[in-house]
C-alpha cells in the first residue's frame, strides 16, 4: 500500500517542481535573444502606439511586478494570447494536446504493457533463438528513425496498397469538431492506426530490452531457486515473481517517455501529417508566437513532473522497499 | 533403508575449460528422521550436491552418473512435473544460503508462505493464511509480522521465515544449504536449536550443509566430510570427529577452533596448498598432493571406500593406520609441506 506521508511528500515535491518550472519559464523568454514584442509591435506603429501596446500586455511594469502578475495568470490558468491565432493559448493548446494524446496514449499504451511481457520472454529463453532474433529485431526498431519507418509504411499502406489515409486526421474538406467528437470518430482511428503502430513499434523496444536485462540479472536471485525447489509453475516464476521485479526501471521509464511523448512527436506529426501539440509547437517557434511557445514548454514539463509522480507511485506499490528508504538498495 | 539413496552419483559442469566434474561418484543414504552433516571447504561439492538432489543445478551443469532414489522414484532422472507433483517442498524441501536474498522482495513473507500451501494443496487463502500463523508460531515470530515485507525483518527473522516455508507442507526431507551462514553466533545458536526442535516435532531428515564443523558437530547424527567432489570420510558424529580415520577429517578439525581448548591450545594448524583442478583431477587420492601420510602408491591407486567395524565409511588406502595419523597428526610439524621443512626447522 502507498502511504498517506510518501503521497503527501511527493506530492509536495510536484507543486515545488512546477513552481520553478514557472518561474524559469518566465525569466527564460525575457532573456531570449529578440524582442517578444517585435511580432505585435511594428516599428512603423508611432511612439504612442507602441507604448499602448506594451502597456496593454503589461510589458511597461517593473520586472517583480510582471512576476507578480504572471503567477497570478497562471494560477487561474491564463497562459496569454497567441500573436498567430488571436485565441487564448490554454485551450488552443490543449485542443491540439488531445489530438496528441490519441496518438500516443495507445502507443505507449501497447508499448509498456506488451514490452515487458515480450522482455521477460526473451529473458527467459536467454541466448535461444526467440531470444536472439527478438533482440536484434527490438535493437533495430530501436535504432530506425521515426520518420523513415513513417515514410515506409506509408509508401505501403497508402501508396501502394491503398488501405489507409496517407495523413491528417480526417479527409480534406472535412471540418473539425470538438475534440470529443474527434476522439470518438472512426475517421480518427481510421487515420491514426499507421501512426500509432509506427510509434509503438519504437517504443516497445527499450520497455523489452530493459525488462530482458533486469530479469537476467534477477533470474539469478537467490529466490527465484527457491520458488523453483517450491514446486512453483514456471509462469508463476517468470511474470509473478521474475518480471514483477524487473518492472521498477520501466516504469521509471516509461514515466519519461510518457512524458517527452507530448513533445517528443513533433517528427511522427510532421511525417503524418497529424495537427497536435508537437506540430503546433514547431509552428509557433518558426512563428515566434511567444505565448503558444510558452504554453507548450509548460505543458511538456507539467506532463513530465505529473508522470514521474505517478511513477513514483507506482513504484512504490511495485516494491515496497522504495517508499521506505527512497532508495531501492 | 534410507529415505533417499544416493548411488554413484556424479554431477558435471560444462565450462570453457572442458567438463568440471564437481561431483565424483558420491554415494550415501539419508536416514528417516536423522540430521546428516555435509562439511568441505569452499568449493568441494556440497552446494552442488544440494543442487543435484533437489534438481536445482545451473543450467550449465547436469548429473551424468547415478541416480537419487526416493520412494522408488528417481530424482535424477524425473521430468519437471513428476518433481513438481510429487516432490518439490512436499517431500522435500529446502532453506537456502542467504536468507536475505531467499525472499521475494515485492510480496510480504506471510503471502510468499501462503502461496507455497496454496500451490500444493486445496486450502482456501484463510485458511492458507491460518496455517502460516501456526508456523510462524512454531517458528517463534509473531504471525503480525506476515504482513510485513522481507526487507523490514532482521536477518535472522527472515531465516525463521525460510524455516516455516520450508516447513509448511511437513515434508520428510528438508535440505538446509548454510543455513546459519551470515548470521551472529548466537542466532546462529538459536536457528541451530529450532531445527533441532522442528525435527523431533515433525521426525523429518535433514541434510545440514555447512563449513562450519562446531555447528555441524552440534546439530548432526551422522555427518559426510567432502573433498574435492568425494566423500572422504562418513560415518557417525562422534566417529568421525572424536576418532578421525581419514587424514583430511584429521587436518580439517585441526584448522577449526575448539571452544573447550581455548585458550591454552589455540594454535590452528593449516593443511597445506589448494584443492585440485577439478578440470584435470589428478590420478590417485585426490587428497594425496596435501597429506603428509601420501605414498606413491596414494598418488597412483584410487582409494576404494572402505566401511570399519562402526559403520564409518572412508576413502583412503590405508584405513589401518589411522590410530598412527590421529597421532601424528595432531603435530604441527607433520603438516609442514616437505620443501618447507629444511627452512623451518634448519638450525
Amino acid at each position: 500500500m502507498v502511504s498517506l506521508s510518501y503521497l503527501g511528500k511527493r506530492l509536495g515535491l510536484m507543486v515545488v517542481s512546477l513552481y520553478a518550472v514557472i518561474t524559469i519559464l518566465f525569466f527564460l523568454f525575457r532573456i531570449l535573444p529578440g524582442d517578444p514584442t517585435s511580432r505585435v509591435v511594428s516599428p512603423r506603429f508611432s511612439a504612442e502606439q507602441q507604448e499602448q501596446l506594451m502597456a496593454q500586455y503589461g510589458l511597461d511594469e517593473p520586472l517583480h511586478t510582471q512576476y507578480i502578475l504572471y503567477m497570478r495568470n497562471f494560477a487561474v490558468g491564463d497562459l496569454g494570447q497567441s500573436f498567430q491565432h488571436g485565441e487564448p493559448v490554454l485551450p488552443f493548446i490543449l485542443d491540439r494536446t488531445i489530438n496528441t494524446l490519441i496518438l500516443t496514449v495507445p502507443a505507449i499504451l501497447i508499448a509498456f504493457i506488451l514490452g515487458p511481457f515480450i522482455g521477460a520472454l526473451f529473458a527467459w529463453h536467454r541466448n535461444g533463438r526467440l531470444d536472439n532474433y527478438g533482440t536484434a529485431i527490438a535493437l533495430t526498431t530501436y535504432a530506425a528513425p521515426i520518420f523513415w519507418t513513417g515514410m515506409i509504411a506509408l509508401m505501403i499502406f497508402s501508396f501502394t496498397l491503398n488501405i489507409l489515409p496517407s495523413g491528417g486526421m480526417r479527409p480534406a474538406g472535412d471540418v473539425p469538431g470538438t475534440a470529443v467528437d474527434r476522439v470518438f470518430s472512426l475517421v480518427t482511428w481510421q487515420h491514426a492506426i499507421l501512426p500509432i503502430v509506427i510509434f509503438a513499434l519504437w517504443r516497445i523496444s527499450r520497455p523489452i530490452l530493459i525488462t530482458r536485462n533486469t530479469m537476467i540479472d534477477v533470474l539469478g536471485d537467490d529466490f527465484i531457486q527457491l520458488k523453483k525447489a517450491e514446486g512453483t509453475p514456471e509462469s508463476t516464476i517468470r511474470y509473478r515473481h521474475a518480471m514483477r521485479n524487473s518492472l521498477l526501471p520501466v516504469v521509471h521509464y516509461g514515466a519519461l517517455a510518457i512524458g517527452y511523448a507530448f513533445g517528443g512527436s513533433v517528427i511522427l506529426e510532421t511525417v503524418f501529417s497529424w495537427p497536435g501539440l508537437g506540430r503546433t509547437m514547431w509552428d509557433a517557434v518558426q512563428a515566434h508566437d511567444y505565448p503558444v511557445v510558452q504554453g507548450a514548454f509548460f505543458l511538456m514539463s507539467f506532463m513530465v513532473i505529473l508522470f514521474n509522480f505517478i511513477a513514483d507511485i507506482v513504484s512504490s506499490w511495485l516494491d515496497p522497499r522504495v517508499k521506505d528508504e527512497g532508495v531501492v538498495e | 533403508m534410507g529415505v533417499v539413496d544416493i548411488d554413484g552419483v556424479s554431477v558435471e559442469y560444462a565450462t570453457d575449460d572442458g567438463p568440471v566434474r564437481a561431483i565424483d561418484d558420491v554415494s550415501f543414504r539419508i536416514e528417516e528422521g536423522e540430521t546428516l552433516g555435509i562439511v568441505g571447504e569452499s568449493g568441494c561439492g556440497k552446494t552442488t550436491l544440494t543442487k543435484a538432489f533437489l534438481r536445482l543445478l545451473d543450467s550449465n551443469g547436469e548429473i551424468s552418473e547415478g541416480s537419487i532414489t526416493y520412494e522408488g522414484i528417481d530424482l535424477a532422472a524425473a521430468s519437471e512435473s513428476t518433481l513438481r507433483e510429487k516432490i518439490r517442498w512436499k517431500e522435500i524441501s529446502y532453506i537456502p544460503q542467504n536468507a536475505m536474498a531467499a525472499l521475494d522482495p515485492v510480496y510480504t513473507v506471510g503471502s510468499q508462505v501462503v502461496q507455497v500451501i496454496k500451490l500444493h494443496t486445496d486450502k482456501s487463502t484463510a485458511e492458507a493464511r491460518e496455517r502460516c500463523a501456526e508456523l510462524f508460531k512454531r517458528v517463534d515470530l509473531d504471525p503480525n509480522r506476515m504482513d510485513d515485507y522481507p526487507h523490514e525483518l532482521s536477518g535472522g527473522q527472515r531465516q525463521r521465515v525460510t524455516i516455516a516455508l520450508s516447513l509448511a507442507l511437513s515434508p520428510s526431507v528438508i535440505v538446509a544449504d548454510e543455513p546459519t551462514t551470515g548470521l551472529d553466533v548466537i542466532v546462529q545458536d538459536q536457528i541451530c536449536d529450532l531445527l533441532e526442535e522442528i525435527q523431533e516435532d515433525i521426525g523429518c531428515a535433514i541434510v545440514f550443509v555447512t563449513h562450519d564443523m562446531g555447528v555441524v558437530s552440534n546439530i548432526s547424527d551422522r555427518v559426510a566430510v567432502m573433498y574435492a567432489g568425494r566423500i572422504a570420510e562418513i560415518g557417525r558424529i562422534e566417529d568421525v570427529f572424536e576418532r578421525s580415520a581419514h587424514p583430511y577429517t584429521i587436518g580439517l578439525q585441526n584448522a577449526f577452533p575448539r571452544m573447550e581448548e581455548y585458550p591454552s591450545d589455540s594454535t590452528l594448524i593449516e593443511i597445506p596448498g589448494s584443492p585440485p583442478n577439478l578440470v584435470e583431477p589428478p590420478s590417485g587420492c585426490r587428497f594425496a598432493d596435501r597429506c603428509p601420510f601420501a605414498t606413491d602408491e596414494c598418488r597412483s591407486t584410487d582409494p576404494e571406500p572402505v566401511e570399519l567395524d562402526d559403520g564409518r565409511r572412508i576413502e583412503c588406502l590405508y584405513p589401518d593406520q589411522r590410530e598412527e595419523f590421529r597421532t601424528n597428526g595432531s603435530d604441527p610439524r607433520t603438516w609442514v609441506p616437505e620443501s618447507q621443512s629444511s627452512t623451518v626447522y634448519a638450525p
